[in-house]
This record gives structure tokens, sequence and C-alpha cells, in this order.
């Protein structure tokens, strides 16, 4: 599995660059192309109240955070270039360097595709582009676009893959006063994650996601579908083991308000997958859904949100449902720089928020999230 | 002596408060008055349109902005979208983040707006009402 993750990696980055370097050197020989180089970043923190369970994002983190200060997983640090050609092709390349499952902070390519625009409203893409499976998981790794420190884990942190290698078209369109966007991506992925604390490398195939957005002044609608196949061996015994493949889908709904004082977001999602032939339970599903409302007083933005994370009876997780609040604060300081703070009041036994949660406790455990996001 | 130091301090204090006053009457006659314009022959716009053009939605026109130190860009966000420039930041920086497109360009005054909206008839900007001549069309008032 490794191999070929490799291996494909490689045929992607090779054919990004190839086609990256075609377009450039045709943009040399007219002399009519720009580049533009631009960055965001975190610096943040997190602590927790107790020292027995860590907290996590998602799977694809191997380390949480306890009751002393962790760095890695609020911290980031992405630049991105864009090579403007004429006729309407470009180049995107975006790495960000963060802590990468038990690894230390290090390099990842995020975005990496060449675009073509028939015209403003109308992009096809090829390389690597960042897996929309939900509202904001195009933009989650840069917090200075969010009004939290942290997309709600009762959604996001379902999803193990961030990225897709393939193809990508956007068409954007009025109807009437609406401003409708459909996208559809697909291609293929891959991801090292943990799964109860167990390492595990983990590959989508003929992976895609469509999603329809509707804008309306104030108020945007998303809904999604999102989809891929993972081929998996569980060893029952020394001698039986399944050799599956799991057809895991995504079905999503997002809503957002935001008339520049007001804001209000919410999304609703399920995940399903087939049977384990002979164990007859999924790998892995759910619901999951959160409600959030903030309100801006200037520079100052408070924001409360309650999130619901209901676990269906699988092989990954126990069964059960988990609500949270979360209440944070962002405060834009300075020009290109906010400030913020979260508070999260998970259950010892949340699978969403721990990396090996305690299923018998509904004990509660206090996590903060603090951090500065900035753009340049 | 004391009395006269008195004096002088009011007086220093009507003056300052004169001046105050009038920068104040002359930033809201300022913020009252910027207007947005594109080559002549332009349609009229509606504040939704150009809302969708300056907050990236709509990319059929080509936005300009004025430098963020000046009082226009604030105004002008403010009275057209409601948000605060940290806020439009935040929109641009999501749009250029997800290689989606790059913020306006930015233009050191109303006379360089002027002479690029001139130029291109898919160009857009706002300026100062008192600033429009002929070269270019009011396509939206903002009040």
């Amino acid at each position: 599995m490794m191999r070929s993750k490799n291996n494909r990696q490689l045929i992607c980055a090779l054919t990004s660059l190839g086609l990256a370097l075609f377009l450039i050197s045709a943009a040399r020989a007219s002399d009519d192309y720009n580049v533009t180089v631009s960055g965001f970043g975190t610096a943040g923190g997190a602590i927790t109240s107790n020292p027995d369970f860590a907290y996590y994002h998602d799977s694809t983190e191997f380390v949480g955070a306890t009751n002393n200060i962790d760095i890695g997983l609020e911290s980031r640090l992405g630049v991105q270039a864009v090579v403007n050609l004429p006729s309407g092709f470009s180049v995107t390349a975006q790495e960000v360097v963060r802590e990468r499952g038990s690894s230390e902070f290090s390099p990842g390519t995020e975005w990496l595709f060449a675009q073509y625009a028939a015209n403003p409203d109308l992009l096809f893409r090829v390389g690597r582009v960042a897996l929309a499976t939900f509202l904001l998981s195009d933009s989650r790794n840069v917090g200075y676009t969010q009004t939290w420190m942290n997309v709600p884990n009762e959604v996001y942190g379902n999803e193990p893959f961030q990225t897709l290698d393939g193809v990508q078209a956007r068409w954007r369109f009025d109807a009437g006063p609406v401003s409708v966007t459909l996208t559809g991506a697909y291609g293929s992925t891959s991801q090292s994650i943990q799964v109860n604390g167990n390492p595990l490398d983990v590959e989508a195939k003929t992976a895609y996601n469509v999603a329809a957005t509707a804008e309306w002044k104030s108020v945007l609608l998303r809904i999604s579908q999102t989809s891929g196949n993972s081929p998996f061996s569980l060893p029952l015994s020394q001698t039986l083991t399944i050799d599956t493949t799991t057809k895991d889908r995504f079905d999503a709904v997002g809503l957002q308000y935001d008339d520049g004082t007001a804001i209000f977001l919410s999304e609703w999602a399920e995940r399903t997958q087939n049977l384990i032939p002979l164990l007859g339970i999924p790998l892995a599903g759910s619901k999951e859904w959160y409600a959030a409302g903030g309100w801006r007083f200037g520079a100052w933005t408070p924001m409360v949100s309650y999130g619901v994370w209901k676990g269906a009876h699988t092989l990954e997780d126990a069964e059960g449902t988990w609500g949270t609040w979360s209440a944070s604060v962002r405060y834009d300081v300075a020009r290109n720089i906010d400030l913020k703070l979260e508070v999260s009041r998970p259950e010892e036994s949340n699978p969403r928020y721990f990396l090996t949660p305690n299923p018998l406790s509904s004990q509660r455990i206090d996590v903060l999230s603090f951090g500065a996001d900035f753009v340049f | 002596m004391k009395s006269q130091i008195s004096v002088r301090n009011v007086r220093a204090f009507r003056r300052a408060l004169a001046v105050f006053v009038g920068l104040a009457v002359s930033a809201a006659a300022q913020a009252g008055e910027i207007v947005v314009i594109m080559a002549p022959g332009a349609p009229a716009l509606s504040k939704d349109q150009v809302v969708n053009v300056y907050i990236g939605r709509n990319k059929d026109l080509k936005p300009l902005d004025l430098p963020e130190s000046g009082n226009e860009r604030r105004v002008f966000y403010k009275k057209a979208t409601d948000r605060d420039l940290a806020q439009i930041k935040a929109v641009w920086a999501r749009i250029a983040f997800t290689g989606l497109g790059q913020p306006p360009k930015e233009l050191p005054d109303d006379e360089a707006i002027k002479k690029a909206v001139a130029a291109d008839p898919k160009a857009i900007g706002y300026i100062q009402k008192t600033h429009v001549d002929d070269s270019v069309k009011v396509v939206l008032e903002l009040n």
C-alpha cells in the first residue's frame, strides 16, 4: 500500500511539475506572465485540564495535547506561489509546514495544480487540490479566514483525507440575484492516520467530490457529496484475514449567514460505509452537526458553538452520542493579524476530541486553544 | 497672572476644538461622497452587484482599491458591504489561498483610479464624488 501511494504521489508531482514547467516555458517565450507569492500562518497552542487524555482534531494527528502546552496542534506556516500565464492559464502551489502524523513540523504540498480559466467563471484544474468535503475544508489551514480557532471536530474530524490528486472543474453563474457555484473533483488520495492510537496508511481510489453552492446577499447554502473506495485488510486470526474495500461516503449540507455584524454557521453531515464481510458492521459511520453564532463588536468577535457527534455501531468507534459546547473570541489586533482564544468542554469518552477516549466516563475535560493568525 | 494663563488655555482649547470639529465635519463630508466609477458607457450597477465584485463573488469585472492607510477605503467598504477592512481581508485571504484569485489591485489615489478605469471597460473603482470628471462614469453613489 505504501509503495503504490508513493508511486502515485510521485507521478502526480511529476505530472504537475511537468505541466508547470511547460506552461512557464511557454510564458517565458511570450514574456507575459507574473508571479504572486503570499503566505499565512498560525502561532498557537493547546492545553487541557487532564494529563491522561490527549486532545486532537482529527485522525491525521498522532500526538495530542494534555495538561502541558502543546504548540504542534495549533501552529502552521503556509506559502503560496501563483504563476499567471497568458490565455487563462495559471499554476498554483501551496506548501504548508505543520505537525504531520507523529513527526515534528514537516512540509507538505496542500495544493499544486495547473489551471485553465475558459472565462472568469469556468475553471479546470489538474493536479492536487484540497478535498472540500465540508463547507470550510478548503481553507481550514488558513486561520485568518476563520472566525473561530478551529473548525468543529464533530464534523471536520471525520474526514481522514484533506487533498485529492486528480482533476477539478468549477462553474459559477448567476440565477437571478443568486450566485451559484458547481464544483466537481475526481481522483485519488492517501494519508497516514491513526485509529485508536494505531498508525495506518489509508488511500482512497476513484474518489470524487461534488458540491453546489448558492450565495444570496448574506446567506450561503452548500450541499455536497464526497466518496472514495479504500482497500484494507483486517486480520481476524493467524489464518483468516478479511481483504475488502470500504466505500466511504459523506453527504453534507452547510449554511452560513454573515451580514458583517451577526454570524451564524451550521453544518450537518452523514458518513456511510458498506458493511465489512463476515462482521456485518461498517468500519466507520456517523451523523454529525453543529450550530454556531457570533457577533462582531468592532475588532472583537465572540462566538458560541454546539456540536453533536452520533456514532453508529462500527468497528472503529464506540456507539453513542456526544454533545459539546465551545466558546471562542477573535480580536483583530493589527493589520493582517488576529488573536484567538477558544474553550471547549468535551467528555472524556468523546472519540472526536480524544485520541484514546475512555468509553465509560462522562467526565468533562476543559480544552483551551489559543493563537495568533497572520497573512502576508 | 494665573487668570491670564487660564484665559489663554481656554482660547487654545477653543481653537483645538474648532479644528477638531472641522476635521470631523470634513471627514463626515468625505464619507458621504464616495462614488463607484467605470469607463463612460458602462451601465449603472446596484449595490449588490458592486458588493459581489468587491468580495470576489463576481469575477467579470476588475476591482481597484485605494491604499489601506487612507480613510476612503475604510468608508467605502463600510458603506458598501457593512464590513471593516479586517473582514474584507479575511474574505480575500480565503479566495487567494484556495487558488481562486487575488485581492483588488491597489492604486495610490483617486487620479490613478480614474486613469485606470477610463482605460479599461472592465475596471471598476471608487473615488470622492468631487473628483469625478468626463473621463469616467458614476455607476453607483454610496450614501
